[in-house]
């Protein structure tokens, strides 16, 4: 099987029509669908969390068959995949999409599993610390997009699971969790 | 008088001069002539026509005299060239029916040679051909169509999304042409590289845009999806609504995604277990980074692609050669043996061939002129 990075390409990701935006609507809308998956596969498998238009992007084409996505292709599934509450565009001019394969809720979710799993209910950590300290290695949270990280600890801020704070030096915030 | 000398002359150009004028003046006389009446016989014609306008009698009956004078009136008016004053409602002007059933007839034999379709323009032509004199006007020839359908006569006219008119024998149905147009997309040339509008054109034994109309409306139905490219434009069999979003890898058995998987990725030649070939796949590899591996064939540019094992390439190495069919990729061009095109006086085995004792085995002839080196991982 055909692979692109770690993840499986599908047997349909060698049909060049997969490639072309489809004017008929009922066949756009499924390959839209078959596109907002592999979009999430593919970034969920790579851990990647913006896509910029304006880049080449391995999933948006395959030099196998010589087939490109357009530049209207692309922002169709992206913007299919904003209205689902997957992906948001970071920008006005949908140049960068940051894309959500764990909703923020989910992130909210692992970070609390992490903490309750590593007994730091009621310690402090800097946020760098948390997506890129020892105790993240191995979890999902490592390596993960700042942006996001900071969404989902301001989510839980909200709810009251924790307090961020501005650290002592100019750079990093802290975070004093109080499950 | 005297018809002599240089007056004379002169005097008998005068009188050439002056005879020319009378008779014009006497011919613009008949013609101003003509003219009134002309006028006296329109205000009539417009008088009458009001007459026909005004509509039928309310005395029961005297209706179907009138009704008869009335036609009477109407060929009259029509055979003197004044338009038929009645709307497109009525059965039309005994003209354009007369036009039209002669139509019927003659788009006959046109039509068969079309393969049953036939654009408008194309009649018009060769309807006007035919006739030789008195052409008739695009709008006589798109009336006379219209007036098919109010008979019994096998052909009607057609109007497509696109702005595209043209005359169809009745029997030539739209699900006949969608079964035969699907039953081509799946031909194992059409699974591979689509189905063009010339390709069919030339199947279905019909003009390209006649047969560009038929997979336009075919893809608006959902049988097949259009492939844009550098290539041109093709369609494919669609199958897309035979794939499940929730599991992306499940292809069904005999539907037309199994179909296509098999004829599209399957292999060109049999997949060997020749040793041979593995080592010359291997040979064929060039590590650039530690995921990546790009293939350099003779079949065209390098492809990079991320694969794990051997099969894998092999099976990738399949998928590229089916869009190079010119230059199929076969076990016997795979050459195992001493380099041909190699003097050996002058380049003599290197110390890895040496130490290996034999020759490096190379399925592209290397190109000594790139000046870009292999990326520094």
């Amino acid at each position: 099987m055909q692979k692109l990075g770690d993840l499986k390409l599908p047997n349909f990701f060698n049909y060049p029509p997969y490639f072309t935006l489809q004017p008929v609507r009922d066949t756009r809308e499924k390959q839209v669908q078959l596109w907002k998956e592999l979009i999430l596969d593919y970034c969920r498998t790579q851990k990647i969390f913006v896509i910029g238009l304006e880049e080449e992007f391995p999933l948006f084409s395959n030099p196998v068959i010589e087939r490109t996505l357009s530049h209207e292709a692309k922002e169709a599934f992206l913007s299919a995949l904003v209205a689902e509450g997957r992906a948001e565009w970071m920008d006005k001019g949908h140049k960068k999409c940051l894309i959500l394969w764990h909703r923020i809720q989910d992130w909210a979710d692992l970070i609390l599993r992490f903490v309750r799993e590593n007994g730091l209910e009621d310690s402090v950590m800097t946020v760098e610390e948390i997506r890129s300290g020892t105790e993240s290695r191995g979890t999902e949270l490592h390596g993960m997009d700042r942006t996001v990280l900071m969404r989902a600890l301001k989510q839980l801020e909200h709810k009251g699971k924790l307090a961020i704070f501005k650290g002592t030096s100019a750079d990093d915030e802290g975070v004093k969790f109080s499950l | 008088m005297r018809l002599a000398g240089d007056s004379g002359i002169l005097r008998k150009e005068q009188e050439m001069w002056e005879s020319t004028d009378k008779s014009l003046q006497e011919a613009f006389q008949d013609l101003n002539a003509l003219m009134s009446k002309a006028k006296e016989m329109v205000m009539l014609a417009e008088k009458m026509r009001q007459k026909l306008l005004s509509g039928p009698t309310t005395q029961p009956g005297a209706n179907d005299e009138e009704m008869g004078s009335k036609q009477e009136m109407q060929d009259w008016m029509l055979s003197v060239g004044i338009a038929s004053p009645v709307t497109k409602e009525s059965a039309g002007a005994l003209y354009h029916q007369q036009l039209s059933r002669l139509l019927a007839d003659f788009v006959k034999i046109p039509l068969e040679k079309a393969g049953g379709m036939i654009n408008l323009i194309d009649i018009y032509c060769l309807f006007n051909r035919a006739r030789g004199t008195e052409l008739i006007s695009p709008e006589d020839l798109l009336q006379a169509c219209s007036i098919w359908e109010k008979f019994d006569v096998p052909v009607m006219l057609r109007k497509f999304n696109s702005g595209v008119m043209v005359i169809q024998n009745k029997s030539h149905t739209d699900e006949e042409v969608f079964a035969r147009i699907k039953s081509l997309a799946l031909k194992p040339d059409a699974l591979k590289t689509g189905l063009s509008a010339s390709d069919a054109a030339m199947t279905l034994g019909i003009a390209p845009a006649m047969a560009k109309e038929h997979l336009l409306t075919a893809e608006s139905k959902g049988f097949l999806c259009r492939d844009v490219s550098a290539d041109g434009f093709q369609f494919y069999i669609n199958f897309f609504h035979e794939i499940d979003p929730s599991d992306l890898y499940f292809v069904k058995d005999y539907g037309i995604y199994d179909t296509w998987v098999k004829a599209a990725l399957a292999s060109c030649w049999e997949l060997s277990t020749d040793s041979r070939l593995w080592n010359c796949t291997a040979n064929l590899v060039l590590i650039v980074g530690p995921q990546k591996k790009r293939f350099h064939s003779h079949l065209g540019p390098p492809i990079e692609c991320d694969v794990t094992g051997t099969e894998e390439i092999v099976a990738v190495l399949l998928v590229y050669s089916r869009f190079y069919k010119t230059h199929p990729y076969s076990l016997e061009q795979v050459t195992v043996g001493p380099r041909p095109d190699l003097d050996r006086e002058e380049n003599h085995l290197d110390r890895e061939e040496k130490a290996t004792g034999r020759e490096r085995r190379f399925c592209a002839s290397l190109d000594r002129t790139s000046t870009i080196g292999r990326p520094v991982p």
